[in-house]
C-alpha cells in the first residue's frame, strides 16, 4: 500500500514542482530573491502586467464612464434611498450608500464646472477624486488574505504626468498578498486620464489602501 | 460553494490640500478602505439551499462523530455505523448509495468511480475550519455523485503568528483522543500541522476503533498577489467490526452490547495531496489545483456474512486537476468556466470465506476461493460553464451547464463467469456522456431577506463495484446512470448576530435509480429502478434570544417513494415508500453563555429521527427516536479550556439502522436493529499557546 503511496507522492511532487516553476516562478523569484521596499511599474512581474493588460481591454476609461452612466440610468439612487429608510440598516449599508453616492458624485463632476473649480483650486481635488474613483473600481480583498485573516494598510504614491502616464509608483511594505492586490488595482485603473491643462504636471498623488476584515 | 468576494466600501475619506506654486504638486493622503468578511458570505446569492457550521462551532462541539456536526443543518442526517463510519441522508433515504460528493477544500476526497459512503471518516473533521453542505444536485460546478448534496470540509488556514493547541479527551468505553495543532506565519508564508489520534474500545463487544489523521497545510503568497496553498492529509482507520452489526430484536432490547460479527474488520488508508494556485483581480480569478489521492481498504464486511461472506481489498490512486477561471464579463455578469479531470486506476481482490457460527455469533472463518480480481481505470473529463447575471439590482439569474465524459476500462484477471452468485464480466470498457443544465433565480426582497427558485439536473454514473462486482445479476455493466431533475423554492433571511432562517421546498425525480433488490433468501442484486420521487420541506432557524442565550433549530419533513419499480415479474414496489427514509429529521439546541462562565457555555441539544419503513414491502416501521445531549465548556484561563459532554443523556435505547425480513426458506421473519450508543460521558482539557 505505501509503496504505491510513495510512488504517488513522488510523482505528485515532481508535478507540483513543475507547476510552481512554470506558473509561479516569476512571482516566486521576485518574492524570494528581491525585497524592494519600493517598486516601479516597470519592475512589476511580466506575468502580472500581461494579465492585467488583457483584462483592461474591456474597461477603457470611456467604457467605465459608460458603465457608470448606465448605472445612473437604471436609477439606482431610489434603491439606495429605499435602503436608507430601513430602520434596521446597518452601518455597513450606510457606508456602502455613502460610497455609492460618492462614486456617482465623482462621475458627475464634469469639466463644465471647471471654471469655478479653477478659481477655487477645487479642480485638483476633483481630478484626484476621479483618479481615486478609478482605483476604487478595481480594488478587491484577495480570497487568500480573507481566509488567513490578513489585514494591513498599504501606503501608495505615484507621479501622474500630463498625458496620464504614471511613474515612481511606491508601495509601503505590506503582506505580499495585499501588496499584490494593491498593485493590481493601480495597474487595472490605467490608463489614467490626462491632466487638464489647468493643472501643471507632474501631479504627485498619495493615498492609503486600508484592508480591514469584519466578522 | 464558490467563495466569492463581497467588498463593501465602508468609508471613503478624502482630505486634500494642494501646495501651489511647486513643480510637483502634492496632496495629503486619502484613504481607500477595503473591507470584507473572513468567511464566504455568498449564501444569499445562491439558488440552492446551503448550510454551514463554522470552525468555532466545530471546536466547541468537539465531535466524536461527524453526525454531531452535520445533523445540525436542516434536512441533513448522518447516522453511526460503528466507529466514525456513517451513512448519509440528504434529500434521500439513509443509504450507502453513491449520492453525495465529499470535498476537502473543494477537492473530491474520492474518485467518482470509487465512492465509499464512509467518506467523512477519511477527513479530519474535529480539526476542520468549517463544513458546508449544499443540498440537492450540485450541477455545473460539481458533477457525478453530487445528487443528494455536496459536503465540503474546509481546512484551517495557517496562522499569522505562532500558535499551538493541545486537546486531550477521555470518555466512556475507552474513548481517548489527542488533538494537536500548531503553526506559524511569516512574511509571505504560513504553515499549520494538525494531528488527530483517537481510540475507542467500542461500547459493544469487539468494536475497537483506532484512527490516526494528520494534515499539513502551507500557505504561500507571492508579491504579485497570487497565492499557493498546499495541503497534505493522511488518515488511517483500523476498525474491528466494519459496519453497524445488527441484532435480532430480543438482543437489541436486552443485550445490545452483543456483537454477532466479531470477525469483521475494516482497515482504511487515505492520502490526499494538492496545491491550489490562485490569482485574482477585481474582475477575475484563476484557480488551478493539481492533486493526487490514494485510497485503500481491507475489509471483512459484517452485513453480508449471512448471505455472501467475503473478504476483499480495494485500492485506487488518482491524479487530477481542477481548473477554473472566473471573469466579470460586465458589471452585472459573472462567468465561470472550468474543467475537472480525474484519472484513477484501481483494483479489487476478493475472496469468499467460510465462516464458523456458534449460535448467532460468527466466531471464526477460513479463506475460500478468489471470486474477483480485477483492475479498473476510471477517467473523467468534465468541462463546465456557470453564469451569474444580475438582471436587476434585486434579481439574479444563475445558470450553468456541465458536460461529463466518464469512463471505465476494466481488466478481469480471472475467467469471465455468467452463472452463480459471483458472476464476472469479461474485459470491457464502459463510458458515459451527459449534459447537466441548471437554472435559478435569486430575488433579494430587501437587504435581509431573499428568495430563490431553481431547476437542477444531475446524473450519476454507476460506481466500479456496481458495474464489475457483478454478483448474481444477469448483467451489471449495462447499468444505466441515474438521472435526476430537481425543483426547489426557498426563502431565507439573516441579521448578523441576531437571527437567521431558511425555508426550502424541494421535489426530485430520479430515473434509473440504482437500487439493491433483496431476494427472499437474503442475497442482493443491484439494478436500475424505474422512477423514484422525493419531496420535502426544510426549516432552519437560529436566534440570539438573550445576551446569554441562543437557539438553533433544524427541522425537515420528507417523503421518498418508489414511483415505478418492479424488480421482477412477481414483485412490484411501485407506490411504496422507500425503506430507511425517515419522514422527520430534527435537531434543536439551546446554548447558554452567561458571563459567570467567563466565555464558557452550556448547551442542551435535542435530536429527533422520525419513523421509517423497515422493508421495501412497507410491512413494519421503526418508530423513530429522540436523543438529548449536554455539552459544557469552561475557560479556566485564557488558554486553558475544560469541556465535558454527556451524549444520549436519557440513556435511550435506539437504532441507527433497522430492517425487517419476511419469513422465507424456512427462516423465521427477522426484525434486525443496529443499537445506538447508550449514555456516554466525555471530559476534555485543551491548552492553547
Amino acid at each position: 500500500m505505501f509503496d504505491i503511496h510513495r510512488s504517488t507522492i513522488y510523482h505528485f511532487f515532481i508535478a507540483s514542482l513543475v507547476v510552481h516553476l512554470v506558473v509561479a516562478w516569476p512571482l516566486l523569484r521576485d518574492s524570494w530573491f528581491a525585497h524592494p521596499q519600493q517598486m516601479d511599474v516597470q519592475e512589476w512581474p511580466a506575468l502580472s502586467i500581461q494579465m492585467v493588460i488583457d483584462e483592461r481591454i474591456a474597461s477603457t476609461p470611456e467604457k467605465l464612464q459608460e458603465k457608470k452612466q448606465e448605472k445612473l440610468n437604471r436609477n439606482r439612487i431610489p434603491q439606495l434611498a429605499a435602503v436608507k429608510q430601513s430602520t434596521t440598516s446597518s452601518s455597513e449599508e450606510a457606508a456602502a450608500e455613502q460610497a455609492e453616492e460618492w462614486l456617482e458624485q465623482a462621475v458627475d463632476e464634469q469639466p463644465a464646472n471647471s471654471t469655478a473649480a479653477r478659481a477655487t483650486g477645487d479642480l485638483r481635488a476633483q481630478f484626484l477624486h476621479r483618479v481615486i474613483a478609478l482605483i476604487e473600481q478595481n480594488k478587491f480583498y484577495p480570497k487568500s488574505a480573507r481566509r488567513r485573516g490578513i489585514e494591513a494598510d498599504v501606503r501608495v504614491s505615484f507621479r501622474l504626468h500630463g498625458d496620464g502616464s504614471v511613474s515612481d509608483v511606491r508601495l509601503s511594505d505590506a503582506p505580499k498578498i495585499l501588496y499584490g492586490a494593491t498593485q493590481q488595482a493601480i495597474m487595472a485603473a490605467q490608463p489614467l486620464p490626462a491632466l487638464p491643462e489647468e493643472i501643471s504636471a507632474p501631479f504627485d498623488i498619495s493615498f492609503i489602501v486600508k484592508y480591514q476584515l469584519t466578522e | 460553494m464558490e467563495n466569492g468576494t463581497k467588498i463593501i466600501v465602508t468609508a471613503v475619506a478624502l482630505s486634500i490640500s494642494v501646495q501651489a506654486g511647486v513643480m510637483a504638486q502634492e496632496v495629503d493622503e486619502a484613504t481607500i478602505t477595503v473591507t470584507a468578511t473572513r468567511e464566504a458570505d455568498e449564501v444569499g446569492k445562491v439558488a440552492a439551499s446551503v448550510g454551514r457550521v463554522g470552525g468555532e462551532e466545530i471546536e466547541r462541539i468537539a465531535p466524536s462523530h461527524p453526525s454531531e456536526i452535520v445533523n445540525r443543518i436542516p434536512g441533513v442526517h448522518v447516522n453511526v455505523t460503528g466507529g466514525e463510519g456513517h451513512m448519509t441522508a440528504i434529500r434521500q433515504p439513509i443509504s450507502t448509495q453513491p449520492l453525495y460528493l465529499y470535498l476537502e477544500d473543494g477537492i473530491p476526497t474520492r474518485s467518482t468511480g470509487f465512492f465509499n459512503h464512509n467518506a467523512l471518516y477519511e477527513i479530519n473533521l474535529p480539526q476542520a475550519g468549517a463544513i458546508e453542505v449544499l443540498k440537492g444536485p450540485g450541477t455545473a460546478l460539481y458533477g457525478s455523485d453530487a445528487i443528494g448534496g455536496v459536503i465540503n470540509v474546509v481546512t484551517r488556514p495557517a496562522p499569522l503568528e505562532p500558535e499551538a493547541d493541545v486537546a486531550a479527551e477521555y470518555g466512556s468505553y475507552g474513548w481517548r483522543r489527542l488533538l494537536l495543532s500548531g503553526g506559524n506565519g511569516w512574511e509571505s508564508d504560513g504553515v499549520r500541522a494538525d494531528l488527530n489520534m483517537t481510540h475507542s474500545d467500542g461500547w459493544r463487544d469487539n468494536t475497537n476503533y483506532d484512527r490516526y489523521s494528520t494534515s499539513l497545510r502551507w500557505d504561500h503568497d507571492t508579491r504579485g498577489g497570487a497565492s499557493l496553498k498546499t495541503v497534505a492529509s493522511l488518515s488511517r482507520i483500523d476498525q474491528q467490526t466494519a459496519g453497524s452489526s445488527r441484532l435480532l430484536e430480543d438482543d437489541y432490547l436486552n443485550n445490545p452490547e452483543l456483537n454477532y460479527t466479531p470477525i469483521s474488520y475494516r482497515k482504511v488508508d487515505a492520502l490526499r495531496l494538492s496545491t491550489a494556485y490562485e490569482t485574482e483581480t477585481a474582475d477575475s480569478l484563476l484557480s488551478v489545483i493539481p492533486y493526487v489521492r490514494s485510497n485503500s481498504m481491507d475489509m471483512l464486511p459484517n452485513w453480508s456474512l449471512s448471505y455472501d461472506p467475503v473478504v476483499y481489498e480495494t485500492k485506487n490512486n488518482s491524479v487530477g486537476l481542477l481548473a477554473k477561471y472566473r471573469h466579470n464579463l460586465a458589471d452585472d455578469v459573472k462567468m465561470i468556466i472550468g474543467v475537472d479531470v480525474d484519472y484513477s486506476p484501481g483494483s479489487r481482490y476478493e475472496q469468499t470465506i467460510v465462516p464458523i457460527k456458534v449460535g448467532n455469533i460468527y466466531t471464526d472463518y477460513t479463506i475460500g476461493s478468489t471470486i474477483y480480481d480485477y483492475d479498473v481505470i476510471f477517467t473523467g473529463i468534465s468541462p463546465y460553464l456557470h453564469l451569474d447575471w444580475q438582471l436587476t439590482d434585486a434579481l439574479l439569474l444563475q445558470t450553468g451547464v456541465r458536460s461529463d465524459q466518464l469512463g471505465y476500462d476494466y481488466d478481469n484477471h480471472l475467467t469471465a463467469l455468467d452463472t452463480g452468485s459471483h458472476r464476472r464480466p469479461a474485459d470491457t470498457s464502459v463510458s458515459y456522456q451527459h449534459l447537466s443544465p441548471k437554472l435559478g433565480l435569486v430575488y433579494a426582497i430587501n437587504a435581509r431577506h431573499s428568495t430563490f427558485i431553481s431547476y437542477r439536473h444531475a446524473f450519476r454514473a454507476p460506481s466500479e463495484s456496481q458495474l464489475f462486482r457483478q454478483g448474481r445479476a444477469v448483467s451489471s455493466v449495462d447499468l444505466e446512470p441515474v438521472k435526476v431533475d430537481s425543483y426547489e423554492l426557498g426563502v431565507r433571511g439573516n441579521s448578523p448576530r441576531q437571527w437567521n432562517y431558511s425555508v426550502s421546498l424541494y421535489a426530485m425525480e430520479k430515473r434509473d435509480d440504482i437500487l439493491t433488490y433483496r431476494y427472499p433468501d437474503g442475497s442482493r442484486e443491484v439494478m436500475n429502478a424505474g422512477v423514484t420521487r422525493h419531496k420535502g420541506i426544510e426549516l432552519g432557524y437560529s436566534r440570539q434570544l438573550l445576551d446569554w442565550m441562543s437557539m438553533n433549530l433544524a427541522w425537515s419533513v420528507a417523503e421518498h417513494v418508489y414511483d415505478d419499480w418492479q424488480p421482477n415479474a412477481t414483485t412490484d414496489y411501485s407506490g411504496n415508500e422507500m425503506p430507511s427514509a425517515p419522514q422527520t429529521v430534527a435537531s434543536a439546541a439551546l446554548l447558554f453563555t452567561p458571563q459567570a462562565l467567563h466565555g464558557g457555555s452550556v448547551e442542551l441539544q435535542w435530536e429527533r429521527l422520525g419513523s421509517y419503513w423497515m422493508d421495501d414491502e412497507n410491512s413494519y416501521r421503526y418508530g423513530g427516536h429522540d436523543l438529548y445531549h449536554l455539552r459544557t465548556e469552561f475557560h479556566v484561563d485564557d488558554g486553558i479550556r475544560i469541556s465535558a459532554r454527556v451524549m444520549n443523556l436519557a440513556d435511550r435505547r435506539y437504532a441507527t439502522a433497522a430492517q425487517y425480513s419476511a419469513a422465507a426458506f424456512g427462516n423465521p421473519e427477522k426484525f434486525e436493529y443496529a443499537p445506538g450508543m447508550p449514555r456516554s460521558y466525555y471530559l476534555g482539557v485543551s491548552v492553547g499557546f
